[in-house]
């Protein structure tokens, strides 16, 4: 079982590492805000699940930065996919970093609904200068 | 027998080129500036841009006043240069330095983080992988490009003047 | 050269495939596939100078197609770079065991890779 505090965490310290290594963009934790226009991306792992929200402008500048192509030139089928490694890569990290000793089991990324953490004990919003990203968790109970 | 060396000042927000095998391109005070050096070694072509920031997009009335004081604007034109002036895409070697961050520094986005990221990011969509960097610290950097080997010294030294100094060739 | 790029995801092949030709691999043939079963195909009717793999895949997993490239005599020497989000130390003992040369974790520099890929050849073109 993992606790949410921990997972938390982890989540933070990641992000940043994620965004900046492989899409070039600064992240910085801030207070929560939300539009249900973000792209929405869920990762099932063992012991829960993670969602990763990255609102639409976020999401073509950091599928461009990926892709090194010009933002105009980012297809839809491009930005769900760089999406769902983002929120692929993103999950992978902080199990690692979570439980460096163990194995990392996750299922492959899928698009979903926002989960804007509601009831949830893992949510961070994250800004970048391009936009928004947001994380939450929610992890199985013992 | 002495070598006579010709150097060129980069300026902030500045960008030189030369094909001359005698040439030193430096620029100096690089904070949360970047320092973009290239070199072809087969073609003995050197360039340098001094950058201040990351987004044309920021002031496009200063950008088309003076498109290297951006990344994305400078870094395009200083390729541009350099392949006009014989370089090949696939030989450059391309080194960064600068981006230092204030310790203290209270605005969100650092602007030398952003600079910093801003270059790799231009770098890679123009297909360059970077050799080294010199990056990031809180420390002000001098680099100096030398067009016959392309062999690139940066001096650091505490952003308040403080001492020591230090000066090394990058790798 | 031919080089054999495995992962489930597209966008992550094609930032591999960039990087492997910005490196100097930009005269050698790709090939790709989304799993292991499509990498192991792929490596049985080619001859591959190189792997490069993830490990969480649908399917035959990066694990599994490691080990069966192990146990078939005519592509056990083929090195292999694994490329995934896992960093955790089981998994890199693992696919160490299983003859991988070289492993980089998601997230990574496009430098960073090309340090891996030149480490576990031995250079760089």
């Amino acid at each position: 079982m993992i606790a949410a505090a921990d997972f938390l965490a982890a989540a933070r310290a990641v992000a940043q590492d994620v965004l900046e290594t492989m899409f070039f963009s600064p992240a910085e934790p801030v207070s929560c805000q939300h539009a249900e226009e973000f792209v929405a991306v869920r990762v099932a792992f063992q012991g829960g699940e993670m969602s990763v929200m990255i609102s639409p402008e976020l999401a073509v500048a950091a599928s461009a930065a990926f892709l090194a192509e010009d933002p105009g030139g980012v297809t839809a089928e491009q930005l769900e996919m760089v999406s769902r490694e983002l929120a692929n890569i993103l999950c992978g990290a902080v199990l690692s970093r979570l439980h460096p000793e163990e194995r990392v089991a996750l299922r492959a990324p899928e698009m979903a609904a926002p989960d804007f953490g509601s009831g949830a004990e893992v949510h961070q919003c994250f800004a970048t200068p391009e936009g928004r990203l947001a994380i939450t968790a929610r992890l199985d109970c013992a | 027998m002495t070598q006579v060396e010709k150097q060129m000042t980069v300026g902030v927000s500045d960008c030189k080129v030369t094909d001359d095998p005698e040439g030193v391109l430096i620029t100096y005070a690089l904070g949360s500036c970047i320092a973009v050096a290239v070199h072809d070694a087969a073609a003995a072509v050197a360039g340098l841009l001094h950058f201040m920031l990351p987004e044309a997009s920021i002031d496009p009335e200063k950008a088309a006043r003076n498109p290297y004081m951006f990344a994305d604007t400078g870094i395009p034109l200083l390729l541009q240069e350099v392949l006009r002036r014989g370089g090949k895409r696939e030989r450059l070697v391309v080194r960064i330095a600068g981006g230092a961050q204030a310790l203290n520094g209270h605005e969100l986005f650092q602007i030398g983080k952003r600079n910093h990221l801003a270059a790799r990011k231009l770098l890679w969509k123009e297909g360059l992988l970077v050799k080294s960097e010199a990056v990031g610290g809180g420390v002000s950097r001098t680099v100096r490009l030398e067009a016959a080997t392309g062999r690139v010294l940066v001096r650091e030294s505490g952003l308040n003047g403080a001492w020591p100094q230090t000066e090394r060739s990058m790798t | 050269m031919t080089i054999l790029i495995v992962d489930d995801s597209p966008v992550m092949r094609g930032f591999v495939r960039r990087v492997m030709c910005l490196a100097g691999f930009d005269q050698a043939e790709y090939l790709e596939a989304p799993d292991g079963a499509g990498g192991l195909q792929k490596a049985r009717s080619a001859r591959v100078d190189l792997v490069l793999t993830d490990i969480n895949m649908p399917g035959m997993d990066g694990e599994a197609f490691l080990a069966a490239l192990r146990a078939d005599e005519a592509l056990r020497s083929i090195p292999a770079v694994v490329i995934s989000t896992d960093a955790t130390r089981d998994r890199r003992e693992r696919m160490t065991a299983l003859g991988a040369r070289g492993y980089i974790a998601k997230p990574f520099s496009p430098e960073a890779l090309r340090e891996e890929v030149g480490r576990a050849l031995g250079g760089l073109p």
